[in-house]
């Protein structure tokens, strides 16, 4: 819930769409927003990008890999009160925040997303502290902290949370896996220095499943139904409008105002 | 009991205030001891079977409390921590590891007593009891307010307390275990496995806690709103 203006009777008679229906609109909702790629990626695709656009998408997206993946996940998993679909949760956190923090449960000593985020910026040449220094695009942290807000606060209810963690990692799927394609095909990129795609699409791919069940049974009545769709919708929005900053910077040569 | 710093001009050396807490629970202790659970007879059973009851009506907070702590924890290392802190509560089985999650073992305790499932899923559904729902909403409310070493300080009454009865609490459970045995209780280990994982693994948390509020409660403001939230905790555990 945004600021719309409250659902009434003539919407809400309407009976819900069965599960399988539900998922299907969903998908098919996915491919009405992102017809195509983000115009950022697709000159990413078609080999179009310099060292230093690359060095620019790393610094200027690592808060969103960083407290904004962090924050938004952990605020969605506080409301959650089922806890079959919590416990998922609870290992997505885990996933973002390294199963090195478990290592001794898991014997896994893979990190962060954050930081194998960064390790990709060592593999273009970005140093971590011109990634941490750097002051994102204005749009960029606007994307994060609307991120950072819905999933806090009333705006999203945590069936809509689920719906959000199914929207980017439908987005991220298809897009961050053939971004990993063009780095290792067209920009040369260092093998070692990808282990951030193969382990986030790893990553994605086990939480799919789950998000699609949870969605399935929970969103069981009307209402739930369409403001978990409008959730869903609006995170397509937020992956989106992260990228809007570089793509004016450094596909139309207009530098994006920046955070002071 | 009051506080005591309205006038306090500097930061306690962290040592100093950790012993101060610890005195503000001693002389709480005096007025209401710490009770070391042990169950002498099956007859008591029913009177646990209320208070699980109790506990089960409108839901587990678990998630709830410690997921504030880590939502509002900035200091990176520390929140990682509490993560680790949210596997050990949330189910360590979730990456691998051999626990079940604090909400399951609370079930198994109350099966014990003669509490079901089916009955505790129609509790968590319910309404909460008048008195826990604003004894949770103080204490849930306090993990959104506060700072974060506050909040994660505040735990070291309980698991703080339960590292302290550690040993008392452990022997207790044994003895519990070969009078469950002997009364022919289904699956004894389960049934005590919620207390003897609060007696042992909330020896690393209290740990941990004190080590946030060593580092991060470092102003005379913050080691004020911790010795009030510590005694809060105190009430709230003790009927208030």
């Amino acid at each position: 819930m945004g600021a719309q203006p409250p659902l009434g009777p003539e919407e809400l008679s309407v009976p819900p769409l069965s599960g399988d229906d539900f998922l299907a609109l969903l998908d098919e909702q996915f491919r009405a927003r992102c017809p195509e790629p983000p115009p950022f990626l697709q000159a990413l695709y078609d080999g179009k990008l310099s060292q230093e656009h690359l060095q620019m998408w790393v610094k200027d997206q690592y808060p969103y890999w960083d407290e904004g993946l962090v924050f938004s996940t952990g605020a969605i998993f506080i409301k959650t009160n089922d806890e079959p679909t919590r416990t998922h949760m609870l290992r997505r956190i885990v996933d973002i925040e390294g199963e090195d923090v478990v290592g001794d449960l898991s014997g896994s000593d893979i990190p962060s997303w954050e930081e194998l985020w960064l390790r990709f910026g060592t593999g273009v040449g970005l140093s971590q502290s011109e990634a941490l220094e750097w002051h994102p695009f204005t749009r960029t942290y606007f994307a994060i902290q609307t991120l950072r807000t819905y999933s806090r606060f009333w705006d999203w209810t945590w069936l809509d949370g689920v719906a959000s963690f199914y929207a980017s990692d439908l987005y991220g799927k298809e897009f961050l896996g053939r971004a990993h394609e063009a780095l290792r095909d067209h920009y040369r990129v260092p093998n070692h220095a990808l282990e951030f795609f193969r382990v986030y699409l790893g990553d994605v791919d086990s939480h799919i499943p789950w998000e699609r069940e949870a969605l399935a049974y929970w969103c069981c009545t009307t209402e739930r139904q369409i403001t978990a769709a409008r959730a869903f919708r609006e995170r397509l929005d937020i992956e989106q409008q992260l990228l809007v900053g570089l793509e004016q910077t450094c596909l139309r040569g207009e530098p994006a105002f920046q955070v002071p | 009991m009051a506080t005591r710093t309205n006038d306090q001009q500097e930061a306690l050396q962290p040592g100093e205030f950790i012993e101060e807490l610890e005195g503000i629970r001693a002389e709480w202790r005096e007025r209401f001891p710490f009770r070391i659970r042990e169950i002498m007879s099956q007859e008591e059973f029913p009177r646990l079977a209320a208070a699980k009851r109790r506990a089960h009506m409108g839901g587990d907070i678990n998630h709830r409390f410690e997921g504030e702590r880590y939502l509002s924890t900035t200091d990176k290392a520390s929140r990682r921590m509490q993560l680790r802190k949210l596997v050990d509560e949330g189910g360590q089985d979730t990456v691998g590891g051999p626990q079940v999650s604090h909400p399951m073992l609370s079930r198994w305790e109350s099966r014990a007593y003669g509490v079901t499932p089916e009955e505790v899923d129609a509790l968590e559904k319910g309404d909460c009891d008048p008195a826990e729902l604003v004894k949770r909403g103080w204490w849930v409310a306090m993990m959104r307010d506060s700072a974060f070493g506050v909040a994660i300080g505040s735990g070291m009454v309980m698991e703080g307390e339960n590292k302290i009865q550690s040993d008392k609490l452990l022997a207790a459970i044994e003895r519990d275990r070969q009078r469950f045995v002997e009364w022919g209780v289904e699956n004894p280990d389960q049934a005590l496995e919620n207390r003897h994982e609060h007696a042992g693994i909330d020896i690393d948390h209290a740990d941990f806690n004190e080590e946030v509020a060593r580092r991060f409660v470092n102003t005379p403001e913050l080691q004020e709103e911790l010795r009030k939230a510590y005694i809060l905790r105190l009430q709230m555990t003790s009927g208030g």
